[in-house]
């Protein structure tokens, strides 16, 4: 079992992402399951992937990265025994700082994990701003992450995308950064890159 | 930006249309929505607008999806095929933050009933959704940890 752990900014485009990933996953014969945490009584997030035909777990009552990092060892757990994925796909809440949940993986029992990735996403639109007003929760994503995806290649200015690319860089030298436009299917060379 | 606190407010409605609609036609008016929300959100005051999202779904499976995510760039949307549609679950999500959920459930209603009156539909609202858990920015100073 693959484990795919999506972190970024609220609204960065996380769930778009996944939706690609899982789709990209699907296409290639693998099992994929998606661990998804949103903030809000009411999701809106697991309702589309739901209507997507995805196989949706849900974690309610709190957020991944505060308190529900157990919750979510349970459930790697359950879906260990109950299904068997190739790949668990994870998108993170996206309001705190989801370095709790490597710290609870060691507590994972189940199929040994063939791989443990940290996939963040990044919005061109705001990320100088994040920087600026929410400095530590937005650089311990990018700074932990093992591959770096901007999203809205297709409609952010090359001066923003310029700027985040920059921003990101100076964080993290060594993860790969990809450029995506979620609004059309992913170049498979990226989603290789991304679940591999 | 100092104990800036998020407010995560959802709203959930039925509305039922005076005649069947396209479910495509709900797109634009989605996207207005989200952007109406955030706006009236940042003129309150918000420190950081998070994500305001919206979802119309129809019980066929079709479903129109839109997203904001600041008061500068436009709002986005997406959808899935879908047919022509009488009644339609709508979901409203607002996180912002440095806006208490009172104000955040205030807005988002006054913005889902302009549009409501728009488009002549009626109403049956679900009960609103607020906090629930609380996240202050930046999460590490004590307070934050108190209300945690």
């Amino acid at each position: 079992m693959h484990l795919v752990l999506v972190t970024g900014f609220l609204g960065s485009g996380k769930t778009s992402l996944i939706i690609k990933l899982a789709a990209a996953a699907r296409a290639g014969s693998r099992s994929a399951a998606i661990v998804v945490n949103e903030i809000g009584e009411i999701g809106i997030d697991d309702q589309v992937l739901r209507r997507l035909e995805l196989d949706v777990w849900e974690l309610t009552n709190g957020c991944i990265c505060c308190s529900l990092a157990g919750d979510l060892i349970d459930t790697l757990h359950k879906l260990d025994e109950s299904y068997a994925p190739d790949l668990v796909i994870v998108e993170a809440s996206g309001a705190a700082d989801p370095a709790s949940l490597l710290v609870a993986l060691p507590y994972y029992r189940g199929r040994a994990l063939e791989s443990t990735r940290w996939i963040t996403v990044l919005d061109p639109y705001r990320l100088p701003m994040l920087l600026e007003v929410m400095t530590p929760l937005v650089t311990s994503g990018i700074k932990q992450a093992d591959q770096l995806v901007i999203t809205r290649n297709d409609l952010a200015s090359p001066p923003e995308i310029e700027a985040t690319v920059s921003a990101a860089r100076s964080i993290n030298r060594q993860a790969p950064i990809h450029r995506v436009d979620l609004t059309g299917p992913l170049d498979p060379s990226v989603t290789g890159e991304l679940l591999s | 930006m100092s104990g800036a606190r998020l407010a995560a407010v959802a709203l959930r409605q039925v509305w039922r249309l005076p005649k069947a609609r396209p479910g495509r036609e709900w797109q634009r008016p989605l996207e207005e929505l989200v952007a109406a929300v955030a706006l009236d959100c940042e003129a309150a005051g918000a420190v950081v607008i998070g994500h305001v999202k919206a979802l119309a779904a129809w019980p066929e499976g079709g479903y129109v999806r839109a997203s904001a995510v600041d008061t500068r760039h436009g709002p986005s949307a997406e959808s899935t095929a879908m047919g022509v549609a009488r009644e339609s679950e709508l979901t409203l999500n607002v996180l912002v933050y440095g806006l208490a959920d009172e104000v955040v459930v205030g807005l988002a209603t006054s913005a889902l009933t302009r549009l409501a009156t728009t488009v002549g539909a009626q109403v049956t609202p679900c009960a609103p959704s607020a906090g629930g858990h609380v996240h202050v920015y930046p999460a590490s100073d004590e307070e934050g940890r108190k209300q945690r």
